[in-house]
């Protein structure tokens, strides 16, 4: 089996197979650059990924693990067949993968599946945060996200005067 | 803390093939090895609030231990960087209610969408956004009444900065329905001071505007000779910096007495404006308009519903989307393309015209832009050749990756050559399934067995298939 080192932005290093490793679109990419200008067709691969550490790169390795037989969704999937991203994959491991995690860990990992072109991993932290946010209120928000207001003199009432001009299409 | 370099750790997600992995590459790290302060989380926490947003995050990703102390933060500055992605996943309700959440969120969100009208692969228009079941964050201001725009002026005349976040407005007169019909001479009056009271407004915030929408009127009655214009012209003059504009009906101005005036008081030009969506507006104000306005260079994407596409867009020539409506002119006007000096980047050409195309020829017309296209949709019926006279037919459209088409006549044997292709939509189609069975492509359109085709065998870069509308669209997947 093919591998490819992956090392985290705190030098963890993770022995994936090139495989699944190429579910993500970045290391795919990594990983065709390095076939190119290596002259051993036979060489490891390694790819330093300074942006993300350990933690959340081995959650995200473990989401592409759970997820390796599913379909590639394009990156512009929703302009193209109108459906909803995370409804197209979100299943009951992915909810049990989700559930424990601390709302920073998620957006630590949407920014790792942005980063490393994960898709599906995108959807899916993306619709939980949004969860957090649509159909609360303000203070709601704020307690979920571990917020405190910090709009100084008027500036509260002056966006509320915003929001209220303002027409949401 | 010590500031070495971390060794080589040991990790594993402990699944099948991810496996463990042993380094001694340990190295030292030039730098401070004992900072006076390196025990003091209150001292970096305090330098750390005194950071910037993106600071903020390299802050947090600089060591495991400053990591550690600012996790608690983490949802407040990592707001603005994953705000981005979440402006898909959160509901078009949900934007008002984040920007009263904390001034960052209010800040980043503002921000999104002063940058937002540059996303020019957005889908324009109600016709595709239906058609895309496409859904975007939007923030506008809408005026359609002088009194309207009379209290938002009162309102926000003790604002101190941009009352207009996202920098978005659109205009559009409605006529008060309520009330008796309006007496002659009335309709020409109301409206006259709704773009008087629009100029007013622009004159003090135009300079926060960066997209723009305005909806005049075809009614004659409402608008006699070149006022519209004159209107048209008063308030290009107070959005200088404007990014994307989308103007609707302007078709009553007469020829001579626009040319004449706009001789002598020319359109000014929109230094910023990337983006222009042009409907029904007659067609001479439109060239005049691309013209006077556009800055060639500047101009991604253009969208327009002028039967012929106008001369101006010729000289695009960083152009990278382009929507059309037109007539069977449209052929000829793509073939233009290639003949000249600079051909633009098309990615995504959307046409829809009012008569049949003929696909070898949009296809072989669209060769003028095979280093860079790859998202075609044709709005209406396109027309393919009998098969017999494809024979030996090469065409090089190497990077088109995306075909939709709303109504297709014929063989689809075309696509055979498209060896790029990774999702195709065909909404309609007309196809004789006796002729069509003996062809090479075997495709059952609209009956649930398109698992069947050998299209998947023929074009082995097929991801996607769509056919049908409605309750009635099947969505395949290799």
């Amino acid at each position: 089996m093919a591998l490819v080192r992956v090392i985290s932005s705190d030098g963890a290093a993770f022995l994936v197979s090139q495989r699944l490793a190429k579910r993500s679109g970045k290391l795919k990419t990594e990983i065709e650059t390095f076939r190119k200008s290596s002259d051993n067709s036979e060489a490891q691969p390694e790819i330093r990924i300074v942006t993300i550490r350990a933690e959340i790169l081995r959650l995200v390795l473990q989401w592409l693990q759970q997820h390796q037989n599913d379909p590639v969704l394009p990156a512009n999937q929703n302009e193209q067949d109108g459906r909803g991203d995370a409804e197209m994959g979100q299943s009951q491991w992915d909810r049990d993968f989700l559930a424990p995690m601390d709302l920073g860990i998620v957006m630590e990992l949407i920014l790792a599946a942005n980063h490393l072109e994960v898709k599906g991993l995108l959807d899916i932290t993306c619709k939980l945060v949004e969860s957090k946010i649509t159909g609360r209120t303000v203070d709601e928000i704020r307690t979920a996200f571990k917020l405190k207001s910090d709009f100084k003199g008027n500036e509260e009432e002056q966006t509320r005067l915003e929001n209220r001009w303002c027409v949401e299409n | 803390m010590s500031l070495r370099a971390k060794k080589v750790a040991t990790e594993s997600p402990a699944e099948d093939n991810i496996s463990k992995v042993n380094n001694d590459g340990e190295t030292d790290a030039v730098g401070y090895h004992h900072f006076p302060a390196e025990n003091n989380p209150q001292i970096w926490l305090n330098i750390f609030e005194k950071l910037g947003q993106e600071d903020k995050l390299t802050f947090s990703q600089a060591s495991k231990e400053w990591h550690d102390w600012v996790a608690l933060k983490r949802t407040d500055f990592l707001f603005p960087q994953v705000s981005i992605y979440l402006l898909r996943a959160i509901l078009k309700s949900s934007a008002k209610l984040c920007r009263s959440v904390c001034r960052s969120w209010t800040q980043k969100l503002d921000s999104l969408r002063e940058v937002y009208p540059t996303d020019i692969h957005s889908v324009i228009g109600t016709e595709y956004a239906e058609m895309y079941n496409f859904e975007f964050f939007d923030l506008a201001h809408v005026f359609n009444s002088s009194n309207q725009m009379q209290r938002f002026m009162a309102d926000m005349s003790a604002h101190p900065g941009n009352p207009l976040p996202g920098g978005r407005i659109h205009f559009e007169y409605e006529v008060d329905e309520s009330g008796d019909p309006l007496a002659p001479g009335e309709m020409y009056r109301l409206r006259t001071e709704y773009w008087t009271a629009v100029i007013m407004l622009l004159r003090k915030y135009g300079n926060y505007i960066q997209d723009a929408t305005f909806v005049f009127d075809e009614d004659e009655e409402a608008f006699p000779g070149i006022e519209i214009v004159q209107h048209f012209r008063n308030c290009l003059l107070n959005i200088p910096n404007l990014r994307h504009i989308t103007i609707y009906s302007i078709g009553t101005a007469q020829g001579d007495e626009m040319e004449e005036y706009l001789r002598l008081y020319p359109f000014p030009r929109l230094q910023k404006l990337e983006v222009a969506d042009i409907h029904s507006v007659k067609f001479d104000l439109a060239e005049t308009f691309l013209n006077h306005c556009c800055l060639p260079a500047n101009i991604k994407r253009v969208s327009t519903w002028a039967w012929i596409i106008p001369r101006p867009v010729h000289t695009f020539f960083n152009l990278e989307i382009l929507e059309a409506r037109s007539d069977e002119r449209l052929i000829e006007d793509l073939e233009g393309f290639r003949y000249l000096p600079r051909v633009p980047p098309l990615s995504a050409l959307r046409v829809h015209a009012n008569s049949d195309l003929n696909a070898l020829r949009v296809f072989t017309a669209l060769e003028a832009f095979a280093d860079t296209i790859t998202d075609f949709t044709v709005m209406s019926p396109l027309v393919n050749n009998a098969a017999e006279e494809m024979a030996g037919i090469q065409i090089n459209l190497p990077k088109l990756e995306s075909i939709w088409f709303a109504d297709y006549q014929g063989s689809l044997d075309l696509l055979l050559q498209i060896t790029s292709l990774k999702h195709l939509t065909i909404r309609n189609a007309t196809m004789d399934r006796e002729k069509w069975d003996g062809n090479a492509m075997q495709f059952y359109g609209f009956e649930e067995r398109l698992e069947e085709s050998n299209i998947w065998d023929l074009i082995p870069s097929l991801q996607t298939i769509t056919v049908g509308h409605g309750e009635n669209e099947l969505f395949y997947e290799r």
